[in-house]
């Protein structure tokens, strides 16, 4: 396990949206699929999770259906909906936007200014 | 993220809630065990992995109250909360609860009830097509409020000349005996010119409506014979919603009509209050359609699109003058000019009447109300130092002011919920006694006592003024506190509470000194007109009407010695019929007339006078035709002259009597003894010669000054008399003879019959109706608002002496008398009501300006009624400090102290 970074405020919505949007996923799967495809770089707090899919299934962006898990459990299973996927491809644009503004802003050196 | 899916998700958590909790639970409980079991697989003891996954994901309520708050359902939460934190305050101090919710529900209740009754008889629009256009057509220039309308022939000249008016419909309402399968019965009726129905774009409930075809021949009806519509409700009520009701025929007066439709359930007719429960073509309606100068129906017309109503008055204003130039008669008092009323009420005879006396009833129950909200304003302020603990606490863990005001607020809307309820119920009731007194005894008044959903608008609106008014100050005030330290009780409110407590009691006396110095005005007001001297003697007298359907001739009369001849034949009847009643037991007189006092019959006419030029202004009189005995009966004096006697019959010379106000206008400077008047443009054009004088009689309204009346004998009748009211004087028992007279009138016509059986007494009673609402109201709510600031005034004392039991108690251990400290708990509850009762008395006498129409021989500001209420409150005041007061004289001192 590599260092793990604090999460940026308002970054978790994008994170589970993107999470979700790569296939149907429960509460759980959520958290590792989201430490997986950050190289489980980020830091989430588990109990957080929550709120921010209820919040986003409140928004209409995600919907949920109870499905059965690998292990013959019930669980309840989150997907993107036509707006989230909307919205996922908003975001995406903006943060990509936004980093590269950072990636040179920090990038600068004296000699390019 | 729109807002619909927001909605929705929202109305799914609340409305499926329980489901909501388990899944939340089962999702969160699901992801424990497999981050566990993950745990596990790294290597980490049971235990600790169960403790770990725990630890991590934090407490699972705080989690799920999160994801409630997501979810938008927490503030649902809480005001749930609230309010069942409510409801178990309010069980817990049942004192409290009592007095506040009765206080509560007697205002709103009030408020509703008077609403109610406001919307009934002066809001509600007409269920026509387009109300809006609809005018009446008033040839008194609008002082009638569209009753008057023209005599049937200028209704007939004006429906075919007008431009402007898309049609115009003639309508008269009448109590018509209707014979179906049994005795007859009396049915209101109305008799309507063809186009009515047409005219209001009214649909039959089934069957058809009146059609002009209907209405199209004299005497007859339509060409196949005469029919009739039903109301819907007559149809329930009477023919037990027999669909195989069309096409039966009912005897209406003497003739067979057939009922050929129902009026849908809506309509009533045009006027409010006085329901219609048949109605019939207009030609059927008898002589009067003929006759040029006799003003006897209304009339309706809808104002063409794009047409003013000006314009359509000055049309119709200008066929005015040649009508009224052709029957010799000119503009005048009584008929200054067409005016165009708008008719989109109805007629409006009921809320011209009434709506005054309603306003100052509503702002009677208005101030009831506050004198409520100020009773519960003060408890809750009583109550906030009590909770000041409670407050400290919640505020110094955490709680926001708003979330405490919330809470505060939400007991409030509880409380006015509540006493909403309870007011609603009290409303029903009252609303269904002011509605009984409007009906009764043959008052005739008919509302529909109906919740509709204005009123319950109105129920919401004032509800939720009262929240605003009684609790928002004392929740920012009970909020105002220092969380650090919840513990001390010692510093109470002391200042500001006390002072907020003290103006709430000042405004509370002076609301209530103001109700009733009003209603000591309202009940001096009926008092006066009761004792009033009506120009009669009213003690011991039976009125009643008698219904004779007296067959027209097989010949209709057409010249003046036909109609003679024919009201001479009449008149002999009705002579003959008077002497058979008056030969009964004890009778002590016995008479018959056109109108009597107070019982709202009327017959104007245009007068003339031989050699001697009356102004047109002064033309217009009442005409009384009486028997005989009736001055003897009513005890009316004579002035001068003679009053008639069985002698003045159909073959005697005509003669007339004159009341002084007559004699006075039409002879201000000679005697009218000998004079000779007639009456242009009737059937009968004879000359009457005055035979004598008697005093002025109060016949329509007591408080109206004495208007000209000319009496004739009713063997000289100038109409065709069908029903007339007898008089019959008897010292003991009068009703007792209804029994007696019963027959006579069966014997006068088969069919004849007996209505409106009342005493004078009772007519009184009813043309005082008002003055007799407005009185027993304004006393009910005066009552009530002195009760309710009684108990205010004795919470605020109660709540002084608690708070200074110290003080007293250090006052008495020094040595103060009992005395002196009744005398100091007494003292400032004296100024307090001082202050109420001059500011009450103040604001009395600005108020009563505006209801000065509304009183009779008592002037605004009446020392007398201002004496009785200033007795009244203080009586309450001391009532109310008694209980304080022994209290305080009955501290111990040792306790009062040892007690901090």
């Amino acid at each position: 396990v590599g260092e793990s970074t604090e999460l940026l405020q308002g970054t978790l919505d994008l994170l589970i949206l993107k999470a979700v949007s790569l296939g149907p996923l429960h509460g759980y799967g959520v958290l590792l699929r989201i430490q997986q495809i950050t190289h489980e770089r980020l830091l989430i707090q588990q109990g957080s999770l929550y709120p921010a899919l209820y919040r986003l299934e409140h928004q209409g962006l995600i919907s949920s259906e109870w499905g059965e898990s690998e292990n013959k459990r019930k669980a309840k299973y989150y997907r993107l909906t036509a707006a989230g996927r909307k919205r996922l491809r908003d975001e995406v644009d903006y943060w990509q936007r936004f980093s590269q503004a950072i990636g040179f802003a920090l990038a600068a050196t004296p000699e390019d200014v | 993220m729109s807002l619909l899916a927001r909605a929705r998700s929202f109305f799914r958590a609340l409305t499926r809630r329980n489901e909501l909790e388990r899944s939340m639970q089962a999702e969160m409980q699901t992801h424990l065990e497999l981050y566990e079991r993950d745990l596990r697989a790294q290597g980490i003891p049971a235990g600790e992995a169960h403790r770990r996954a725990r630890a991590e994901f934090g407490s699972l309520d705080a989690r799920k109250d999160e994801c409630r708050a997501a979810l938008g359902i927490r503030v649902t939460d809480e005001i749930r909360g609230d309010v069942g934190y409510a409801m178990r305050l309010l069980r817990r101090s049942p004192g409290f609860a009592a007095v506040a919710l009765v206080s509560l529900a007697l205002g709103i209740g009030a408020n509703t009830a008077i609403f109610s009754l406001i919307d009934m008889v002066m809001l509600k629009t007409l269920p026509v097509q387009d109300p809006g256009s609809l005018v009446f057509i008033d040839t008194s220039g609008g002082n009638s409020g569209g009753t008057n309308g023209p005599p049937y022939p200028l209704f007939e000249l004006m429906r075919d000349n007008t431009r402007f008016l898309s049609g115009i419909a003639a309508f008269s309402a009448d109590l018509l005996k209707v014979t179906i399968d049994g005795p007859t019965e009396r049915v209101r009726g109305q008799s309507v010119s063809g186009n009515y129905f047409e005219l209001l774009g009214i649909r039959p409930a089934f069957g058809r409506l009146l059609t002009p075809e209907d209405d199209s021949v004299f005497g007859q009806g339509g060409p196949n014979g005469a029919v009739v519509v039903i109301s819907y409700n007559f149809w329930r009520r009477r023919f037990a919603s027999d669909p195989g009701v069309l096409g039966r025929s009912i005897r209406v007066g003497s003739r067979w009509v057939t009922i050929v439709g129902v009026t849908p359930p809506e309509f009533f007719g045009l006027q409010t209050g006085s329901p219609i429960d048949l109605t019939m073509p207009m030609m059927l309606a008898g002589s009067q359609v003929q006759a040029k100068g006799t003003w006897w129906m209304s009339t309706v017309g809808r104002v063409r699109q794009g047409a003013s109503v000006e314009q359509a008055r000055a049309e119709l204003d200008a066929l005015f003058d040649p009508y009224l130039k052709e029957l010799g008669m000119k503009r005048d008092r009584h008929f200054p000019g067409i005016a165009l009323v708008r008719a989109d009420r109805g007629l409006d005879v009921l809320r011209r009447q009434f709506s005054e006396p309603l306003l100052i009833v509503m702002a009677i129950v208005a101030a009831v109300l506050l004198i409520g909200c100020a009773n519960v304003a003060n408890l809750l302020l009583a109550r906030a130092s009590a909770r000041r603990n409670e407050m400290s606490i919640r505020l110094a863990i955490g709680a926001s002011r708003a979330r405490v005001v919330r809470q505060l607020l939400t007991e409030g809307a509880v409380l006015v919920a509540l006493g909403s309820l309870i007011g609603l119920l009290l409303a029903r009731t009252g609303v269904s006694f002011l509605v009984g007194l409007f009906g009764d005894r043959g008052m005739g008044i008919l509302l529909e006592p109906r919740f509709d959903l204005r009123v319950l608008a109105f129920t919401a609106a004032v509800a939720i003024i009262t929240v605003v008014l009684f609790s928002i100050a004392p929740a920012l005030h009970a909020t105002r506190v220092d969380a650090p330290n919840p513990g001390d009780t010692r510093v109470a409110f002391t200042r500001p509470r006390a002072r907020i407590g003290q103006l709430l009691v000042v405004l509370q006396v002076m609301l209530a000194m103001a109700l009733l110095c009003g209603a000591t005005l309202f009940v001096r007001t009926l008092h006066n007109l009761n004792t009033l001297d009506g120009g009669f003697d009213r003690r011991g007298v039976l009125t009643l009407q008698i219904e004779a359907s007296i067959l027209a001739p097989a010949v209709r009369p057409q010249t003046s010695a036909e109609h003679r001849r024919e009201h001479a034949t009449r008149g002999a009847m009705w002579e003959r019929f008077v002497e058979r009643v008056a030969a009964l037991p004890d009778v002590r007189g016995a008479a018959l007339a056109t109108m009597i006092p107070l019982t709202r019959r009327d017959r104007g006419v245009g007068m003339a006078m031989e050699g001697r030029q009356i102004a047109p202004p002064q033309r217009g009189t009442h005409l009384n035709t009486v028997s005989a005995d009736y001055f003897n009966t009513l005890r009316i004096p004579l002035r001068s002259g003679r009053v008639f006697t069985s002698r003045d019959d159909a073959v005697g010379p005509r003669v007339a009597v004159l009341n002084e106000t007559a004699a006075r206008t039409w002879f201000p400077d000679v005697s009218p003894l000998g004079a000779k008047i007639s009456f242009p443009g009737q059937r009968v054009e004879d000359s009457y010669e005055v035979i004598g004088i008697v005093a002025d009689v109060r016949y329509a309204d007591l408080r109206l000054p004495d208007d000209r009346m000319v009496y004739i004998p009713i063997g000289q009748a100038i109409d065709p008399l069908s029903n007339v009211m007898l008089v019959v004087r008897r010292d003991h028992d009068p009703t007792g003879l209804v029994p007696m007279i019963r027959p006579l009138a069966h014997d006068l016509v088969p069919g004849g019959f007996l209505a409106r059986i009342n005493t004078t007494d009772q007519n009184l009673e009813r043309a005082l109706l008002r003055e007799r609402l407005l009185s027993m109201l304004a006393t009910f709510f005066g009552a009530l608002a002195l009760t309710l600031a009684c108990v205010g005034l004795y919470g605020v004392l109660a709540y002084n002496v608690v708070r200074r039991s110290r003080e007293i108690g250090i006052r008495m251990a020094v040595g103060a008398a009992h005395g002196s400290v009744v005398w100091m708990i007494l003292r400032q509850t004296f100024a307090l009501v001082a202050a109420g009762v001059t500011l009450g008395a103040l604001s009395a006498a600005l108020a009563a300006r505006s209801i000065s129409s509304q009183l009779f021989g008592v002037a605004p500001g009446d020392p007398l009624g201002t004496a009785a209420a200033i007795a009244m409150l203080l009586a309450v005041t001391l009532a109310a400090a008694y209980l304080p007061a022994r209290r305080a004289t009955r501290i111990d001192p040792v306790i009062a102290l040892r007690c901090e």
